[in-house]
This record gives structure tokens, C-alpha cells and sequence, in this order.
């Protein structure tokens, strides 16, 4: 598989071997935040991670909420197995415990601060998908798979990154492997 | 190395040193929670349907309005409607929506929009100002004119309802004078006639459905007259539960026309003579046994054969051919209208038809008056001349003109007299040539963003609702009404115009009704039967003093409504000029239909520009040669041309849609006009066979492809050309259901369309219409797929022919290599200014410059079927599965499943004696049937 990657690039000359040269460079670090310069571009060295974990309005912790309080997933993502998005919880619903748990920590009181100002969280999308991509999580719990299998021990993180890659190649795979469908207008829209 | 690896390596070259100089964007997206979650149900990532009424005609079709939530400024969501779609089981529209209906969100997005309440400032430009600002000048007006004697008087367009209840309790508290409202389509003369022959002066609902015999003279049914969606589904129905016979007379070429079984043209203003001929038929063969008197029956004049024959144009075994039905019907209907009630001999026309319908015996069945329409406020263009005449007379002060453009419709002298008002306070949604002239205009909100009721027929009341919040600083004519009446210091109990609604449905049909109204959209009352005596003293002094007309001189020119236009209203919707006109397939301009008679002797072509002038009229328009049309007439659609002086008629009031005295002269000038359909002849092609199943020489076996196995489904089509009228409106739902761009018309001549499906006309030698809707085949063994260099179209497990647009790279093999020419390649990025990029539908693609674009059979709309399917682990149910232009078709001629079901609708008629697939002998094995025309001939 190299040598047939390798070849053209040589053939293709300098830019190919020095695009193939980073690329193969996973043993550089992915600096976190991995989003760098004035253009707010990936640095290139995050390709393979292609983990950014972006910093929260508020410093929410997965870890706390399933680990520690024992809330299912779907108590919050509540659209999960309804409907193509998971669902955000509302900032109806964080006040819902938060009007009376933890209610002097610092985090919850940007939470408060939020809610009496009528205003949503402006939470920073971790997963995302390009346009033309149509993808359910219904369909995908109704399989029965696990919030997990894409997203991670999400449980066990305080703070949020992707851990999958999200390219086609990562879906298709596992398509094969549980004989889903793998027609192009099963997800391209 | 094969071509798929050539690709992959080129893409892993490419791809890499992409990665390395630009890197992509991240982090920046949003992921916003609701403050408090809906309480509508809505899940996000789904639409919600909700109910309401279109205002974009005044037929009023139900709607259920598809709405979609998405992201704005200031991170919150907003909902707004992304398809309309025809409310099921509504009376009169079930389930579909006609062209201009589909069309008409465009109005709501539309970028040129009034978006702020303007005063006409000194410098005689209008400039915006607050509505408190607005209101309060429009209240001293009202009342310094008051004050110097000046009547203050409110026109508006057609209004129904609740709006028009409270345009009756404003002009009383605040002393205007509401005047007879202003309608291009006033159907004066008819409801005169109806006067004449009933002494009821109303514009009946006709029961095309019953009748077994249809018989139109002049009216345009199936384009704007009266109720033209309802007519096509009766006409449907009609068509599919008996034998029907449909003959058509006119003396133009309408879109009606080209569907009738039969077309008689005749000439000009000779419908009388025709009547006559029938009449006289009907006196010696009618089914009434003696109950209509003698006199009555003597009253009726006698013409010779010959006469009617000079008169009309038409040979007399032509004549006894028209009249042959009305002996073997049981239930012939007879409809007069379009430009043959529009013309001096107009009533006397409409007055002969009523008494053939009374004499052939069907009246009672076929014609309900208990159910009409309701038009009794709709003024007659008497009306509109007196208001010219007293604005003159310097006798108006403040006049309210709202949702209505006398001044692009009437002579150019109204719009002077209209100077002459104190004050024209315009209300209005786009800027109109009425509104041109005005010193205030208020700015309208659509009826998606307001409340609001119509009843368009005496027992049909139906909601609107809204949908969304005003997108711009407008607000509905009732609330403008309201804080008027608040303005000019009255006390008004209501706030909003929601209450006034919601309280007057509540009064009227009680709570239970109202909740009921708010999920189906309508309510309908029960009535009972109105049967109508005809007045025989009065129509046999009416006939005994009938006056037979004057030929009408030739060459004349005929105004005829559009499809697409209607009166000239829907000519503000882009949509509109890029969906071809059925009738000529012409697009965007103006220009006027000649015959190929005319065309012969003066040596016309397609583009070549005439002047047509006349005693108050000069026009310089390009001329398109239209086969059908017959002698020396030449057409222009309402809309095309503004402040066209036409003739009122005297004795009804009715505008005379005919301009004669005309002289026409080439001025040797050429403009191009994008004619979309190359020929209107099959040019011996077989895309209509004749006779079905005819010596079509096939392949047979021979075929190199491998055969094709379907496990589940396989999606197909079947499109019954008898039920297709060519009204496009399939063609409207397929532009706004897939995001397809409006090219404009510098693209339309280079041939760029984009429309994903268009209408084919394929005319008979006596211009009878076959129109073939044309899309994606879908092909079994698909030419375009083997020629794509990177597999973005290929043939997927359920019969599709898929297009994946991220893998196009735009070589247009595909496109070259279908038969069907329905493959469109995107030759720019195409804009979707604000806020019509709130329009998008979200399940579908944008495509960028470069693509190939095609018709999916609506793959949005299969997935959301085959989600809902597996959640209830089953398959597809036969007909839960509707694509946009099946289901929009106002006669079900599209009927869409799954060809592997035994039981679908589309296998049974995939494999009816009449179904054909077009170009079957190329083997391509697609997977739209159409099912032929019975009993026709077509020119091969």
C-alpha cells in the first residue's frame, strides 16, 4: 500500500514527498488548543489526531455528570434515538438541578449568569459533519450501538474531543464490519 | 492501473499537498440549546407541518406549510417554512397546489420586499419612517379631509372573511367609504348573466366531476378561471371514474384548449353564432319534455347552417360534431368564460350558454349555486372608471389602496386621476406601480408571517396562520387596520388581529371548531341545495331583443391570462419568468404569439420584432410563432404589458380583453427569446408512440450490461399522459423541494437551464397538446453511469440512478451521454441572497460550480420514509412515499413506488395496456412508465 502511495509521490516530486514527510510525521505532538495563528488554522501536526478539544463557555464535565451523578446519556440528549441530532439540553434543563446543586461553584454561576440573561450557552461544536453528510443517531441507536463506539469514553472526560476521525473511510469501515448499508446516498445527501 | 485507481492516486497526490498549505477550519461552529425547549413538539433536525391558506390567487388553496428551524444571528434559531404543499382533503385544492402556489414562498423571501412603512418626503422620494409616524400623518389626513368635504375612500383587492369584516367596521368608525373592490377577474359579465337567466347575480361552483361531457368555450379552466386547481382535480377525477368527453372553443390557444379531446378554433366574437346553432339543436332535442314554455322556446332565433358557418369559421359537419354530445350525454356541462366572456358580445354569450345548460337538462346537477363563490364585493370595471371619474372631480381625499394595482392594470388616465386624491395611502408587499404613486406605504407582511382567514366560496372557511415572525418590519393588513382605528382616537376592544380572528371563529363555529380548524386548516359548513328557476319571461325578453354582434375586426389583439401569471400579480416571483410558459415554452420576456398563417405572409420568425399600433396603442414586442393558433390573432398575457387601454363593456362592466383596428408593422429588429423546447414535433422520435405498443423495433436480449437485481425496492414512476395538463406546477415543487438555482435569462439562452424536470409539448398537426413531464428515468442499464470517470453516478441497490455531487469533478460525460437530456451541470456557484437562503431545504445539497445536478426521485424524502419504515421494522408502504412532483400534480398524473410491490399503484399501471417506457428500443430499461392517450393520433 506504501509503495503504491510513495512511487506517484516521488514521480509527483518535491511538494508530494514534503505533503507525505508531514503527514507521516505522528510522532510530533498536536499542540492543544490545536487551532494556531491568526488565521485560526489546524495545525497540521492535529491531522491524525484530529482531536481539538475546544475550550467551553462554561467548563461542563461529562466525567461528573455520568460518572459521579450517574445520568444516562439520554437524559440530556434527549432527541437521541428521536431524531437525526442528539439534542443539546435546553438551559431550562441545566437549571432544572442547577437552581439548587452546586449553586456557589464559579461554572455553575456563569450557568446562572446565562439564564438570567435569557441568553443560551454558546457551546462550541466538537463533532462535526460536513454539509452534504446525512447522518441520524436515531438509526444509529436504534442498531443498537453505543453512545461510545463514536464518541468515545465520554464518561470518563472532563473535557470534550473528538476521537474519531469522522471521515468517510472511518463510517464506511464499520459499516462493513456490521453489514449496515454502504450506498453513497445512504449518507451523502 | 485501471481509471478508478488513476483517480484515487491523483486525489492521495492532490489531497496531500492541499493538507499541507491550507488546513482547514475548525472549532468555529456552534452547538446552541434551546433557552426553553419548544412546546409544539418540534424535534429538532425535523419539520413541522402546520396548516394555512395561499393568498397568491383568490382561489385560495389549503396549505400545509413544511417549517424548519435554523440557526440566525445572535445564537438562537428561528423557524422558517422551506416548502409548501397542498393540504390534504381540502376541498379545493386536496392535496395538490397548482405553479404559482408552489412559487409563492419565493414572495416571502423575496429579496425586494417592502421592508420598512415610507412617506413621500419634499423631494418627492419615499424615505423610511416609524409606523406611529405613519399612522399619525395617515389620521390628520383622514380627518383635515373630512373637514374640506372630501369623501375618504378604501379600495382593496379581493378580500374575504375576517379582514374583510374589519375593513367594514373601520370605513364605518372612521367615516370611509369602502368601495367595490378591484379585480382584473371580476367575472361581471357572468355574474350578470346569472342575474339574466336566475336573478341571482353569483358565480356558481361548477361540477366538472359529474358532468360526462364538458363543453368550454373561451374559459381558461385550467389556468386562472374561477377555481382552476379544483377544476384539474375534478377533471381528474372525472377522467378516472367515467367516460368523460372534453371539447374546448376558442377563438386563441390556451392551455386549455391544448387539453381538450377536441379543439374548435373560431373566429373572434362569433361565440354567439355558436351558442345559437346549439341552442337551436338543444330546442328540437331537449330532455325537458315540454316543462320550459313556448314562448321561451319561440324566443329563441333560428340561423341558417350557413350563417353560423360563415359567422364562426367553422365547416358544418364540424358544427353537427359539437353538437352530436348533447344527444348522448347524460350530464353535459356547458362553461363560457376567459376572452369569450370578455368581449362586447360577452353577455349575450353568457346568457345563451345558461339557457343551453338549462335546456340540456344537467343544470341542477352540475351547477351549485349554494356553494359559490364569494364575489358579491367584487366591483366591475363601471366601478373603477367612476372612481377616475370622481377623483377628476377633486372629490376624494385620503384613499387606501390595498393589495391591489389598478394603475398597472387600468389606462394610463387613472394613474394621472390619482394624483388627484389629497392623500394614497398604498399597503402592499412589493413595490408596484400603484404604489409608485402613493404618499404612504405600508408595508405588508405575507400571509406566512400573519393571521388571517379566507372564504373563498360561501361554505369554505379557511385559516391562516403564521409560521414565522415577520422577517422585516411589517405588519398584517389587520393589525394595520387596528392601530389605525386606535390613531385616529377610537376605542378598540382588539389589540392584535389574532383576536380578532380567533374571537370571530369562535363565535362562529365555537371553540371545538376553532381547535379543529387550527390542525386540518378549513372548516366547511353544510348547505343545502339552492336549486335556481330560471326567469323565463325575462331571458325570452332578453332573447327576443338580442342583438347578433359584428364580426370583430382583424387583426386584433387578444390579452389572455397565464398560467403563470395569472392577471400579471405573480410576475413579481423570479420562479415564475424561469419556468417556462406551457402553451408557447418561452421563459423569460415579453412577447406576443402569432400563427403560422400570419407568420407566413409577413414573413415572421421566432425573435423578429413588430410594432402593433392603434388609435391610443403602440407596442413593440417580439413575435413567437405559435402552431394552433389560427388566423389573425395575436396574443399577450395579462402582466406582459401595463396600462393597457382596453374598452370597458357597457351593459356588464366587464373589461374587453380584445384591442382591434390594428395596424402591424416589422420594424426589422431581432431579440432573442429563450423558446425552451427545440421543436414542438416528435420528429418521428417515438416519444409519443402511435399506435401504443406499435412495430417499436426492440433489442431484445441482446445487452452487455449485467441484469440488474433489487432486493427490497425498485423505485419507479408512472405518468399518465391522459391526466397531464402541462400546468408545470410539478416543475415549481421540484425547484423549491431540491434547492435548484434561478439562472436567469442570459443562461436560459445558452441553453443552462436547470430545472431537474420540465414539460415536453409534443403537438398534434390541429394543435391538441401532448405534454410529456420530462425527468431522471432512472435508468436500469443508465448510459451516464459507465462514462463517469469517478463513480459519482451509479445505479444503487433500489433502482436509483445516483449523483454524488462531492464526487462529481464536473467532466459532463454523463450529461452527453443521456438520451434524455435531464442531467444539469452547475456552471456557477449560484447565490441564495439573504434571507432567501432561509429557503433552502436542509435535506438537500447546495451544489457548487462544476456539478452535475439531476433528479433523485426526492432521496430526501425516501430516507425519511424508510427511517420512519424501519422504526416500525417494516417496508415502505405503498403511497406513504410522495415525491415533490407527484405530489403537488393537481390531476395525480405522477404516481411513484416500488415496482418490486405487486400490490403498488405503479406496478398495475407500469403494466396497464396504455404504459410505455420512451426510447425502450435503446434498452435502457428505465424505470418511468407513461401511459398513453387513448383514441389519438399523433404526428409522427
Amino acid at each position: 500500500m506504501l509503495k503504491r502511495i510513495v512511487i506517484p509521490a516521488l514521480a509527483l516530486g518535491p511538494p508530494a514527498l514534503l505533503a507525505l514527510l508531514v503527514l507521516g510525521g505522528g510522532s510530533m505532538p498536536c499542540p492543544n488548543p490545536p487551532i494556531q495563528g491568526v488565521f485560526g488554522r489546524l495545525d497540521p501536526r492535529c491531522w491524525f489526531t484530529s482531536a481539538p478539544a475546544p475550550t467551553q463557555p462554561i467548563a461542563f464535565s461529562h466525567k461528573i455528570h455520568v460518572s459521579r451523578v450517574g445520568l444516562p446519556c439520554t437524559f440530556c440528549h434527549i432527541y437521541v434515538d428521536k431524531s437525526r441530532r442528539a439534542g443539546v439540553p435546553s438551559v431550562q434543563k441545566c437549571m432544572s438541578c442547577h437552581s439548587v446543586i452546586a449553586v456557589d461553584r464559579p461554572e455553575i454561576k456563569k450557568l446562572h449568569r446565562y439564564w438570567n440573561d435569557k441568553e443560551p450557552v454558546p457551546w462550541i461544536k466538537v463533532h462535526n459533519l460536513p454539509e452534504h453528510v446525512y447522518f441520524s443517531h436515531k438509526r444509529h441507536i436504534k442498531a443498537g450501538l453505543e453512545c461510545s463506539a463514536c464518541h468515545g469514553e465520554i464518561k470518563n472526560v472532563s473535557v470534550v474531543r473528538q476521537v474519531s476521525s469522522l471521515k468517510m473511510g472511518w463510517c464506511v469501515t464499520c459499516h462493513r464490519a456490521k453489514k449496515a448499508s454502504i450506498d453513497c446516498l445512504t449518507c451523502h445527501k | 492501473m485501471n481509471r478508478r485507481d488513476f483517480i484515487k492516486l491523483l486525489g492521495t497526490a492532490t489531497g496531500s499537498t492541499l493538507v499541507a498549505s491550507c488546513g482547514v477550519q475548525r472549532g468555529t461552529e456552534k452547538l446552541i440549546p434551546y433557552l426553553v425547549p419548544p412546546e409544539d413538539g418540534l424535534i429538532p433536525g425535523q419539520p413541522l407541518f402546520y396548516p394555512t391558506t395561499s393568498t397568491e390567487c383568490p382561489e385560495h388553496c389549503g396549505m400545509m406549510v413544511k417549517v424548519h428551524e435554523k440557526p440566525i444571528a445572535n445564537n438562537r434559531y428561528g423557524r422558517f417554512p422551506v416548502k409548501l404543499e397542498g393540504a390534504p382533503g381540502h376541498p379545493i385544492n386536496d392535496g395538490t397546489l397548482c405553479i404559482r402556489g408552489q412559487a409563492s414562498i419565493t414572495r416571502l423571501y423575496h429579496p425586494e420586499r417592502l421592508k420598512d412603512p415610507l412617506v413621500r418626503g419634499a423631494d418627492g422620494k419615499l424615505s423610511p419612517v416609524t409606523w406611529e409616524e405613519a399612522y399619525a400623518k395617515i389620521a390628520k389626513a383622514l380627518g383635515a379631509s373630512r373637514g374640506r368635504g372630501h369623501r375618504n375612500v378604501y379600495l382593496s383587492g379581493r378580500t374575504t372573511g375576517s379582514l374583510s369584516a374589519l375593513i367594514d367596521t373601520f370605513c364605518n368608525r372612521m367615516d370611509i367609504e369602502r368601495l367595490p373592490e378591484f379585480e382584473v377577474f371580476s367575472y361581471a359579465a357572468l355574474r350578470e348573466a346569472h342575474g339574466v337567466l336566475f336573478g341571482e347575480r353569483a358565480i356558481p361552483a361548477y361540477k366538472i366531476e359529474q358532468a360526462d361531457f364538458l363543453l368550454t368555450i373561451g374559459a381558461d379552466i385550467l389556468e386562472t378561471y374561477i377555481s382552476p386547481t379544483n377544476h384539474a382535480v375534478q377533471l381528474s377525477r372525472a377522467k378516472k371514474q367515467h367516460r368523460f368527453e372534453w371539447f374546448h372553443v376558442e377563438p386563441h390557444l390556451s392551455l386549455t384548449g391544448m387539453n381538450a379531446n377536441e379543439r374548435f378554433v373560431v373566429n373572434p366574437g362569433s361565440e354567439v353564432y355558436l351558442l345559437l346553432f346549439l341552442l337551436s339543436h338543444l330546442k328540437r332535442n331537449n330532455r325537458l319534455n315540454g316543462t320550459v314554455s313556448g314562448d321561451l322556446l319561440a324566443s329563441i332565433p333560428d340561423l341558417p347552417i350557413e350563417e353560423v358557418s360563415r359567422r364562426t369559421g367553422l365547416e358544418a359537419d364540424r358544427l353537427s360534431e359539437l353538437a352530436r354530445p348533447f344527444d348522448r350525454a347524460r350530464n353535459p356541462l356547458v362553461i363560457t368564460g376567459g376572452v369569450s366572456a370578455s368581449q362586447e358580445s360577452g353577455l349575450d354569450a353568457l346568457v345563451l350558454t345558461g339557457m343551453v345548460q338549462w335546456l340540456s337538462g344537467s343544470h341542477h346537477a352540475l351547477i351549485d349555486f349554494a356553494r359559490a363563490e364569494n364575489y358579491s364585493r367584487v366591483g366591475t370595471a363601471h366601478d373603477a372608471n367612476k372612481l377616475s371619474d370622481e377623483l377628476q372631480g377633486n372629490q376624494i381625499g385620503v384613499i387606501f389602496l390595498s393589495k391591489t394595482d389598478p394603475v398597472s392594470h387600468l389606462p394610463p388616465s387613472f394613474k394621472e386621476s390619482l394624483r388627484n386624491a389629497q392623500l394614497r395611502v398604498g399597503l402592499s408587499d412589493m413595490s408596484t406601480q400603484t404604489m409608485e404613486v402613493c404618499d404612504i406605504v405600508l408595508p405588508l407582511s405575507h400571509s406566512l408571517e400573519s393571521w388571517g382567514d379566507a372564504e373563498p366560496r360561501k361554505n369554505i372557511s379557511s385559516i391562516i396562520q403564521p409560521v414565522l415572525n415577520p422577517l422585516h418590519n411589517t405588519r398584517a393588513e389587520g393589525d394595520i387596520l387596528l392601530q389605525l382605528l386606535k390613531a385616529g382616537g377610537q376605542d378598540e376592544p382588539f389589540s392584535t388581529y389574532q383576536e380578532y380572528v380567533l374571537k370571530r371563529w369562535k363565535t362562529r363555529y365555537g371553540e371545538a371548531a376553532l381547535e379543529a380548524v387550527l390542525k386540518s386548516g378549513y372548516h366547511e359548513t353544510n348547505v343545502e341545495r339552492a336549486d335556481v328557476q330560471l326567469q323565463e319571461g325575462r331571458v325570452a325578453e332578453y332573447l327576443s331583443d338580442l342583438r347578433l354582434p359584428e364580426s370583430v375586426d382583424t387583426p386584433v389583439l387578444m390579452i389572455t391570462p397565464s398560467i403563470r401569471w395569472f392577471d400579471g400579480r405573480s410576475s413579481d416571483l423570479p420562479l415564475l419568468h424561469e419556468i417556462p410558459d406551457p402553451v408557447t415554452t418561452i421563459s423569460y420576456g415579453r412577447w406576443v404569439s402569432v400563427s403560422e398563417q400570419t407568420a407566413r405572409r409577413q414573413n415572421l420568425k421566432d425573435g423578429d420584432e413588430i410594432r402593433l399600433t392603434s388609435s391610443n396603442l403602440s407596442l413593440t414586442l417580439p413575435v413567437n410563432v405559435l402552431p394552433g393558433l389560427q388566423g389573425e390573432v395575436y396574443l399577450v398575457h395579462y402582466g406582459m404589458i401595463d396600462s393597457l387601454p382596453l374598452p370597458t363593456s357597457e351593459n356588464t362592466g366587464e373589461r374587453i380583453s380584445y384591442i382591434s383596428g390594428l395596424t402591424i408593422k416589422k420594424t426589422g429588429r431581432r431579440t432573442k427569446l429563450p423558446i425552451l423546447s427545440g421543436a414542438v414535433s416528435l420528429q418521428g422520435r417515438g416519444i409519443i408512440p402511435y399506435p401504443v405498443h406499435g412495430e417499436v423495433e426492440h433489442h431484445g436480449p441482446v445487452t452487455l450490461y449485467p441484469e440488474k437485481k433489487y432486493k427490497d425496492y425498485r423505485w419507479a414512476m408512472a405518468i399518465d399522459l391522459d391526466l397531464c395538463i402541462g400546468c408545470s406546477a410539478c416543475v415549481a415543487a421540484c425547484y423549491i423541494e431540491n434547492n435548484i438555482p434561478i439562472v436567469g435569462e442570459k443562461e436560459h439562452l445558452t441553453g443552462r437551464e436547470m430545472s431537474w424536470i420540465r414539460i415536453e409539448q409534443h403537438n398534434d398537426a390541429d394543435g391538441r397538446g401532448n405534454f410529456v413531464p420530462m425527468l431522471c428515468q432512472h435508468c436500469g442499464s443508465a448510459p451516464c453511469e459507465p462514462v463517469c470517470p469517478v463513480f459519482a453516478a451509479y445505479h444503487n441497490a433500489e433502482g436509483l440512478n445516483a449523483q454524488i455531487y462531492n464526487r462529481c469533478v464536473g467532466t459532463r460525460y454523463c450529461s452527453n451521454n443521456c438520451p434524455f437530456k435531464v442531467r444539469r451541470f452547475n456552471w456557477f456557484d449560484h447565490d441564495w441572497p439573504a434571507p432567501m437562503d432561509k429557503m433552502l431545504n436542509p435535506d438537500v445539497s447546495v451544489r457548487t460550480k462544476g456539478i452535475m445536478e439531476k433528479c433523485t426521485f426526492c432521496v430526501q424524502r425516501i430516507r425519511v420514509a424508510k427511517d420512519a419504515a424501519k422504526d416500525e421494522s417494516r417496508k415502505v408502504r405503498d403511497g406513504e412515499l410522495i415525491p415533490a412532483c407527484a405530489q403537488t400534480c393537481p390531476t395525480g398524473a405522477i404516481v411513484f413506488g416500488n415496482l418490486l410491490d405487486h400490490d403498488s399503484r405503479v406496478y398495475e399501471l407500469s403494466h396497464s395496456k396504455r404504459a410505455y417506457r420512451i426510447f425502450d428500443d435503446l434498452g435502457v430499461e428505465s424505470a418511468i412508465h407513461y401511459l398513453a392517450k387513448d383514441h389519438r393520433t399523433v404526428e409522427s
